[in-house]
């Protein structure tokens, strides 16, 4: 019988510690988190059966120190040359169980990837917030405040606007930042994060580079205030909430990277949030290949198993090939994130703009891939108990965010034919 | 049809009691539903289901097909086609599990109470089981579908296995079946509308049951993408004992001809979520602007490109519908609804409005963004109930070789 492990994986480019890191977390998945996930949308609000499995992803299996330098108790991946693929790899393997984890575990590195990265380490801030993660009796999120309810999208779309939309201000007094704005929905809100990574501006409706600040703040600052939790199709792993900063104060030091570097920086944090995204739909699509495998074996259809139809193999086939593509193009990615001497820096706007047309590209075909196989199924391929609609919801989220479709399609636009008026 | 309604459709074949129902429908949804729907945003069951009972109790909507001395509308013609599509898109637009609910028990009814095969008797048995039901009219159909494990398939099933068997028992019939699948409500459900295999002669039959009927198990409620208001639930029905009465009809012709009014009833319900979908959308592209530079969202080329798509397939969707409405309403111009040509048409139909309609909605979402998975827009609810009837259509292979079938005579095994 054919596996997920038949699909390809560029072997020329696996971290060392692939073989490893992927069967930990497939063993974590296939024991915390597949026999209870049709349990998890009505866990949305609690998250009383997903919080225990992600303390043990998390902590018990210490992956959240993954970023951190080593001499801070992390495991150095910052600096590895192989995070992109490692991480990909990681990110694939839990969305297999549940892409909403996925997103959420993924989220944890994204503000920390600002100052544990090379070469733009900020080892004050690593030793300032290490510790908060480096442990191992429970897990802990971090999380992007970005969006606003003014601009939506706005907040990302770097190459156009250069933060000029942005209203969350910070402003010095002495030697603190004073933050003040209203964000939603990042993920790991709702009172999951303790820290954020919140993007505002020293000057607003500036488009000058130096004024885009990205600045840390713990959840637990006076002035940091939350909402309840978004419901939403799927995603139950995945909290969002309205955050608000009422005069918050910071220490100055607690921006990442300075003037000029802060906006730079972004964009790396938005590679890694495309490359991500891949692995988000490469794990569902590798889940569904493994339920439509046994759907499709065990159902009969005109007195033949289903999957001996030519119709229906045809939809099966079509399956595989996304996954496979997904696979390929996602590990290609993650490649070039890990060797920007050969493909550019991380945050430049080839690599950026490549990452958006991936993201969007894979997440198309994955939605229509599901749809095809849930018609197939007919009226089974909408039962919770099948395990495909909720792959086919979470999915549709991560279609959809990071600005949607249409600003991935603009970034690529832009790249590829120099656009000057978009 | 004065309300603000952009789509050209075919209404001149809406009669004018139709036209004044829709009218009602209209105003019953904007302030019974669509008004109310923020507020019980965490639990629309204490919305629908007071709604179900208006709707079906009060206006009167569940009793269309009784007899007036029942306290129906008498209606016993085909024309109900016409008022079914037009009723449950008004419905739909509302809340489409709440339309579901209505169209299957009207689809039932019709499988009785339509002319010709319009038989008093079975029908004031349906009208008795309902009135001993504590739910309104609530009806779910066990259709054929795909088999699990060694269940036996039949051709004249469309290659799908019955959900049930039944069989001769000297003194009747006795109804078997195991874990059948309704097509909805399966949990509140009064009556049970179950396409059976007559276990002598392998001819098809569908019968008709109550709830209350001894040997009738219904099973826990299992989740599902979308129409949850009333759970669905598994039934099994262990040696039902099946009166004369209950025999609506025998063989594969008229099964096709309650396919065929489902066909129409799931097309009406999606273009009415459709209706409401454009109504969501479009309160998002005149309040939103893009690129921080005031353009009004619905004024740029790409999404006004991506919203003009969307208007394209709501129209095109809308039309089909009643068109097959059309279809179905006047055998005497097009042949009856078990005929082959109407049957596939009604297939083709509702397959290709679910199509143009996830396409709609896919994209209406892409273009909201977050605010298209969130709950608070509603547009998402349509999104998985949409998709959730066109799961309940039949898996695509089966539809698809009854198109090759009648279009190509293709013999498909």
């Amino acid at each position: 019988m054919r596996t997920i492990d038949d699909f390809t994986r560029p072997r020329e480019y696996l971290s060392p510690l692939d073989k490893h890191l992927g069967k930990i977390v497939r063993d974590w998945a296939d024991r915390e988190v597949l026999p209870f996930r049709r349990q998890y949308d009505e866990d949305w609000r609690e998250h009383r059966l997903i919080e225990p499995a992600f303390g043990k992803l998390m902590a018990g299996l210490g992956l959240q120190r993954l970023l951190f330098p080593e001499e801070y108790g992390g495991m150095g991946m910052g600096h590895s040359g192989y995070l992109g693929v490692g991480a990909y790899r990681i990110m694939e393997e839990v969305a297999r169980a549940d892409s909403a984890m996925a997103v959420a575990f993924a989220v944890l590195f994204w503000p920390l990837l600002m100052i544990c990265n090379e070469p733009h380490v900020n080892r004050r801030l690593c030793a300032e917030f290490a510790p908060r993660f480096c442990r191992d009796d429970k897990a802990v999120f971090a999380a992007n405040a970005m969006t606003e309810p003014q601009g939506g999208a706005d907040i990302e779309n770097l190459d156009v606007l250069k933060g000029a939309t942005i209203r969350t201000t910070a402003r010095v007094d002495g030697d603190q930042w004073v933050i003040n704005g209203h964000k939603l929905w990042p993920t790991n809100s709702a009172g999951v994060a303790d820290l954020f990574g919140v993007v505002a501006t020293t000057e607003p409706g500036s488009t000058d580079p130096r004024d885009f600040a990205f600045i840390f703040v713990p959840a637990d600052a006076p002035g940091v205030s939350q909402g309840n939790a978004y419901r939403k199709a799927g995603m139950a792993a995945d909290k969002n909430s309205d955050i608000w900063f009422d005069n918050v104060r910071v220490p100055l030091w607690y921006r990442a990277c300075g003037p000029g570097d802060d906006l730079k920086y972004f964009k790396e944090v938005i590679s890694f949030g495309n490359m991500g995204s891949i692995a988000f739909a490469g794990g569902v699509l590798l889940n569904v290949f493994e339920i439509a495998r046994d759907f499709a074996a065990r159902t009969r259809y005109r007195g033949k198993p289903l999957h001996e139809n030519d119709d229906v193999a045809a939809v099966l086939a079509d399956l595989a090939a996304e996954a496979e593509v997904t696979r390929v193009l996602g590990y290609q990615y993650a490649r070039m994130i890990d060797r920007p001497d050969l493909y550019g820096a991380r945050w430049s706007d080839e690599v950026v703009a490549k990452g958006r047309a991936f993201k969007y590209l894979v997440c198309d075909r994955t939605v229509a891939a599901l749809e095809k196989v849930m018609n197939v199924m007919g009226a089974f391929g909408v039962e919770r108990a099948q395990d495909i609609e909720k792959h086919w919801r979470d999915v549709k989220m991560v279609q959809l965010w990071m600005g949607g479709k249409q600003l991935c399609q603009m970034e690529t636009a832009r790249w590829f034919y120099e656009c000057e008026t978009l | 049809m004065d309300y603000r309604d952009p789509f050209a459709f075919p209404h001149e074949w809406l009669t004018t009691v139709d036209r004044s129902l829709v009218e009602t429908l209209r105003r019953w949804a904007d302030k019974e539903i669509l008004a109310k729907r923020a507020e019980h945003q965490e639990d629309p069951a204490t919305l629908l289901h007071p709604a179900l009972h208006s709707l079906f109790d009060e206006l009167g909507l569940a009793c269309l097909l009784w007899p007036e001395a029942e306290g129906g509308s008498g209606l016993r013609t085909s024309d109900l086609a016409m008022t079914m599509a037009a009723a449950l898109e008004q419905v739909g637009r509302a809340d489409a599990g709440l339309a579901m609910a209505l169209a299957d028990s009207l689809v039932m009814q019709a499988s009785v109470g339509v002319e010709p095969h319009r038989d008093e008797s079975r029908l004031q048995l349906l009208i008795k089981i309902w009135r001993q039901s504590a739910q309104p009219a609530l009806a779910a159909l066990m259709l054929p579908a795909l088999a699990q494990g060694e269940q036996a398939t039949c051709d004249d099933l469309f290659g799908l296995a019955p959900p049930a068997v039944l069989r001769s028992a000297g003194d009747g019939w006795r109804l078997r079946g195991e874990q059948c699948r309704p097509t909805g409500v399966g949990s509140a459900a009064g009556a049970f509308g179950v396409t059976a295999l007559v276990e002598s002669d392998r001819r098809i039959a569908f019968v008709l049951i109550s709830a209350a009927a001894e040997g009738v198990v219904r099973h826990e409620p299992f989740r599902q993408t979308g129409l949850e208001v009333w759970p669905n639930a598994r039934v099994s029905f262990r040696d039902v004992v099946v009166p004369e009465a209950s025999l609506a009809f025998f063989g594969a012709r008229r099964l096709r001809e309650l396919l065929a009014w489902r066909n129409l009833a799931c097309a009406a319900v999606v273009c009415g979520g459709l209706l409401n979908a454009q109504e969501i959308l479009q309160d998002w592209g005149e309040t939103r602007v893009i690129k921080g530079k005031g353009q009004i969202f619905k004024n740029n080329p790409l999404t006004a490109s991506l919203m003009g798509e969307v208007g394209g397939e709501i129209a095109a969707a809308r039309t089909l519908t009643y068109s097959l409405a059309r279809l179905v309403s006047r055998p005497d111009l097009y042949g009856d609804a078990g005929d082959a040509t109407i049957f596939t048409a009604a297939v083709n139909t509702a397959r290709q409005v679910c199509r143009q309609a996830m396409t709609a909605l896919n994209r209406s979402m892409e273009l909201m963004a977050s605010a298209g998975y969130a709950t608070e827009w509603n547009l998402e609810r349509i999104w998985r109930d949409t998709k959730t009837i066109e799961a309940g259509l039949g898996p695509s292979t089966a539809a698809q070789a009854q198109l090759a079938r009648h279009f190509f005579a293709s013999q498909t095994t």
